[in-house]
């Protein structure tokens, strides 16, 4: 094992970084810009500071609700990707409505969840896992599909039944799609949460998301708070991809399934 | 006889027809390599006993019995090994006896005992992608095995080995075949392989597929390498290489 990996990867993320904060840094100064428009980097750390408690709220409102809809999606996207690999007349029932369910604009179906089923987590999370189901179901069942043919043949000469042929190879071999799957769901999240979070975000008693402080900081024209809760969504979906990664190594090292 | 074809073609719609057999009988026991140009139906020929395709027309009889319908116990290795990924070395090889229902323990021992007839003793616990390609063929034909099946069908198995794996293997399938004799079919485009391991050749052209030869060549099992060495071995693979000349194609 290399010892100076970790640190050598680090390097080069860490001089890009600088490099992107003194161009900005020297851009806002020698254009002269006003900080509505484009705050410099620590006047965005210092609105974060200002304002930690109401983004610290928000961070965790929002990270419940995209957590939760894309844990729902993690689950609720394997089954139906069983469903719809198991069965061809399944498929061509039901997969035009969940292509559907992705197509529809999130600002069309948001208030209509709020009027069904409430403001607040229950839609948010709603939303965060219609956003998010589509591509663990998508690439789940792609991967179930294309199960190569002298496997399956091989599965036919061993007279395996349905059953067997699915989950004996059907969905080992579908398992690193289904996390592929997930790694874009864990990204979509934070997104779906917050673009939620612009209709169903307020009421419900608790306080706002990161979607709902978007709102009132863009109302009082605060760039730098805007640009801190935007770092924190992305920190978000960072985050979430990066569990789903490190569960995934942790499963490969049990097992080579993942 | 064992496995009778009668009046067998068989078509696909895209390549028209490419496998006509009047008549074959094989014998049980019986070790028989098929070899051929390639695309003369070999595969064809050997989906078709597996029960893999339906043969257009035609009939396909197994033993005392049924027509078009395939013995009780097959094992096949296909040119690649097909093992999968996921699973070590023993739960490939117990693949067959999972899929029967056969309880975990009992599985586990059957899986050991063949790994250690074909070699792999030191190597049940390893992954596919930490084998050599041979090893990867050995688990194959373990996996094949492990059922003690009535007819072993084998399509080009050890092609993507290099020449010394290869003899090794086939002296290996040689003796097993000489431990527990069973009807096997071997496609192979190795001359020597066919000759060093059959007791029976069958020689096909091409297009449509269709027996051009029929050559006995018995000697009993397990074979010693050192034959392959002896006059008759080389009159025999020069006869055979003759012939799939002649046979080549257009
Ligand atoms: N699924 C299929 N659909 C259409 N044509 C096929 C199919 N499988 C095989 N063929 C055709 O049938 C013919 C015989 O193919 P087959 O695979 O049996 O040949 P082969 O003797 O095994 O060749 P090789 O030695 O290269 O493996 C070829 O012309 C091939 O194109
Ligand atoms: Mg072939």
């Amino acid at each position: 094992m290399r010892k100076d990996l970790p640190i050598r990867s680090l390097l080069w993320p860490a001089i890009s970084a600088a490099a992107v904060l003194a161009a900005w840094h020297l851009a806002v100064l020698i254009y002269s810009l006003p900080g509505y428009l484009l705050p410099l980097p620590h006047a965005i750390v210092q609105a974060a500071v200002e304002r930690r408690s109401d983004l610290l709220t928000g961070f965790a409102v929002t990270g419940g609700a995209a957590l939760t809809g894309l844990l729902l999606s993690a689950l609720a996207g394997f089954v139906l990707a069983t469903l719809l690999a198991w069965s061809r007349g399944l498929r061509l029932s039901l997969f035009p409505y969940v292509l559907l369910l992705q197509t529809v604009p999130v600002v069309i179906l948001t208030p209509l969840l709020v009027i069904w089923i409430g403001p607040g987590f229950p839609s948010v999370t709603a939303i965060t896992f219609l956003i998010t189901f589509f591509p663990v179901v998508s690439n789940t069942v792609h991967g179930m599909l294309s199960a190569p043919r002298p496997m399956l043949d091989l599965m036919r000469t061993l007279q395996a039944d349905r059953r067997q042929e699915m989950f004996l190879l059907r969905v080992p071999h579908a398992l690193p799609h289904y996390f592929s799957g997930l790694r874009i769901a864990a990204t979509l999240a934070p997104i779906g949460a917050i673009a939620g979070e612009f209709f169903a975000g307020s009421g419900s008693g608790g306080s706002g998301g990161l979607g709902y402080l978007v709102i009132v900081y863009f109302s009082r024209h605060e760039t730098d708070a805007l640009f801190a809760t935007g770092l924190l969504a992305c920190l978000m979906g960072i985050l979430f991809h990066s569990a789903v990664v490190l569960f995934r190594r942790l499963l490969h090292s049990y097992s080579r399934l993942v | 006889m064992f496995l009778r074809f009668d009046n067998i073609t068989h078509h696909y719609a895209e390549s028209g027809t490419v496998l006509k057999i009047p008549h074959l009988e094989i014998e049980k026991g019986s070790f028989v390599a098929l070899i051929g140009p390639s695309g003369c139906g070999k595969s064809t020929l050997l989906r078709l006993v597996a029960g893999l395709e339906t043969p257009g027309k035609g009939t396909l009889t197994f033993g005392n019995g049924s027509a078009n319908k395939g013995p009780l116990r097959t094992g096949i290795v296909f040119q690649e090994a097909t093992l999968l990924p996921w699973l070590r070395v023993e739960d490939n090889i117990a693949l067959p006896l999972r899929i029967r229902g056969t309880k975990a323990g009992p599985r586990r021992e059957a899986a050991r005992e063949e790994a250690a007839r074909v070699g792999l003793e030191q190597a049940v616990h390893l992954y596919p992608d930490q084998l050599s390609g041979g090893m990867k063929m050995r688990t194959a034909l373990a996996r094949a095995l492990v059922e003690a099946p009535e007819l072993l069908l084998l399509d080009e198995p050890f092609s993507a080995l290099d020449e010394i794996t290869r003899d090794r293997l086939n002296e290996d399938l040689s003796a097993l075949h000489a431990a527990r004799t069973r009807t096997t079919l071997l496609v192979t485009h190795s001359v020597t392989e066919a000759a060093f391991l059959a007791d029976r050749i069958l020689v096909l052209k091409t297009a449509p597929g269709e027996i051009v030869a029929d050559i006995a060549h018995p000697r009993p099992h397990p074979r010693d390498p050192e034959t392959r060495n002896e006059e008759g071995f080389h009159q025999l693979t020069a006869g055979l290489s003759r012939l799939l000349r002649e046979h080549a194609g257009e």
